[in-house]
C-alpha cells in the first residue's frame, strides 16, 4: 500500500487504543479527583449561601436593627437606677470610717462649715466661718476634750467636754460617743 | 455535541458515569494524538492520565467555548508542549508500544495498519516538533489552523506554512523509505 501518496488520509485514520490497566488507573484517579472537586464545590456552595445572605440588603438592615435594639436595651437597662434600699444604705454607712461633710450657702461655692469625722481616731474636726473668722474645733472623744483655734490667732484653747454640752453641727456626735 | 453538553452538565453535578462516558468516547483519539506527537507510548499514556485527571478536577469550572473533543485535544497538546519544554520526556522508540494495539478488530488489517503506523510515526518523528504538532492537531485532532495558531502563539499563515512544509517533508521521507 502506497500511503505516501495520501498521507493526510492515512494520518486521519491513525488509531491506537489504551490498555485496560491504563483505563483502570486513569479512571480511578479521575474519579478521586472528581469526588474531591464535588466535595469542595459543595463546601463552597454552602459558604456562598451565607455570603449571599449576608450580601442581601434586607438581611443587612434586619441585622443592624436587631443589633440596635439589643444595644439600646442594654443601655437603658444600665441607666435605670436601682430602687433605694434602706438596708443597703445602712450597710454602706456601717462600713464608713472617715467622713467629711461640707455645707454651702445657696449662692456660694465656699463652704461655711466643714466637719471631718473619724471613727478610727475617734475625733471630729469642725471648721466654721463666722464674721469672716475661720474657727477650728477639734473634739477629742476618748479624752473628753475640745480644742479651739482661730486662724487669726496662734493660741489654742483646750477645755473639757461634758455629756451635757451641746455642740452646733454635731448631730452625728452621739454615734461617735457610742463607739 | 448535544450529547457532550449533557455529559458536561452531568459532570458538573459530580456524575461519575458521565466522566466515564467522556473518557471512553475520546480516550483512543487523545492517546493517538499524544503518541504520534511524542513518539513515546508510555509518556503518551501519562499525558492522557494527566489530562483526564485535570479535567475531572476542574469539572465544576469547565465552560466550553468549543466542542468537548477540541477542548480535550487542546489539553493534550498543551501537556505535550509542557513535556517538550521541560525536556524531561524519554524518547523511547515505539517498538515498545507493542502493547498499544490497533482497534480495527481485523487481525490482518491490524497487522498492516500496525506497519503503516510504525512507518508513519517514525517519519513524523523526523519532522521538527512544531511541524509535527501542526499536522497531527489538524488531521487527527480536527483543529482548525486558527485554533492551532492560538495554541502555538503564532499567526494562522505561519501555521499553514508549517503544515505545508511538514506534509511535503513527510512525503519525501516516506518515498525514501519505500525505495529502500
Amino acid at each position: 500500500m502506497n500511503f505516501a501518496d495520501d498521507i493526510e488520509r492515512t494520518i486521519e485514520k491513525l488509531h491506537i487504543s489504551t490498555r485496560q490497566q491504563t483505563d483502570d488507573r486513569i479512571l480511578e484517579d479521575a474519579d478521586a479527583a472528581l469526588e474531591k472537586t464535588s466535595k469542595r464545590r459543595l463546601q463552597q456552595s454552602e459558604e456562598n449561601i451565607w455570603q449571599r445572605l449576608l450580601r442581601n440588603k434586607i438581611v443587612q438592615y434586619t441585622a443592624v436593627a436587631a443589633l440596635f435594639i439589643v444595644i439600646s436595651a442594654m443601655f437603658f437597662k444600665s441607666l435605670s437606677p436601682k430602687p433605694a434600699d434602706s438596708s443597703r444604705i445602712d450597710a454602706a454607712l456601717k462600713k464608713t470610717g472617715n467622713v467629711c461633710i461640707s455645707k454651702f450657702h445657696a449662692d456660694s461655692t465656699e463652704p461655711y462649715e466643714q466637719v471631718w469625722s473619724s471613727l478610727t481616731l475617734k475625733v471630729r474636726l469642725v471648721r466654721t466661718i463666722e464674721n469672716n473668722r475661720v474657727q477650728f474645733t477639734l473634739f477629742d472623744i476618748p479624752n473628753k476634750a475640745r480644742m479651739l483655734a482661730y486662724s487669726s490667732k496662734d493660741s489654742v484653747m483646750t477645755e473639757p467636754v461634758n455629756d451635757k454640752m451641746t455642740w452646733s453641727s454635731s448631730k452625728c456626735l452621739p454615734s461617735l460617743k457610742n463607739q | 455535541m448535544l450529547e457532550d453538553k449533557h455529559l458536561i452538565s452531568e459532570l458538573h453535578r459530580g456524575n461519575r458515569y458521565a466522566l466515564r462516558q467522556i473518557y471512553i468516547k475520546y480516550k483512543d483519539d487523545l492517546l493517538t494524538i499524544a503518541a504520534s506527537m511524542l513518539h513515546d507510548a508510555v509518556t503518551a499514556e501519562d499525558v492522557l492520565h494527566d489530562v483526564f485527571v485535570s479535567f475531572a478536577a476542574g469539572a465544576g469550572k469547565i465552560k466550553l467555548k468549543v466542542n468537548l473533543r477540541n477542548y480535550l485535544v487542546v489539553g493534550v497538546a498543551n501537556r505535550v508542549r509542557d513535556i517538550y519544554r521541560k525536556k524531561k520526556h524519554p524518547t523511547v522508540s515505539l517498538e515498545q508500544a507493542g502493547q498499544i494495539s490497533s482497534n480495527s478488530g481485523n487481525p490482518v488489517q491490524s497487522a498492516v495498519f500496525g506497519e503503516e503506523y510504525r512507518l508513519l510515526t517514525d517519519a513524523l518523528f523526523q519532522l521538527p516538533f512544531e511541524q509535527r504538532e501542526t499536522i497531527i492537531l489538524h488531521l487527527k485532532g480536527g483543529l482548525k489552523f486558527r485554533e492551532i495558531a492560538r495554541i502555538q502563539g503564532i499567526s494562522t499563515s505561519t501555521v499553514q506554512g508549517r503544515y505545508r512544509y511538514g506534509i511535503e517533508k513527510l512525503r519525501k521521507i516516506l518515498d525514501r523509505e519505500r525505495r529502500k
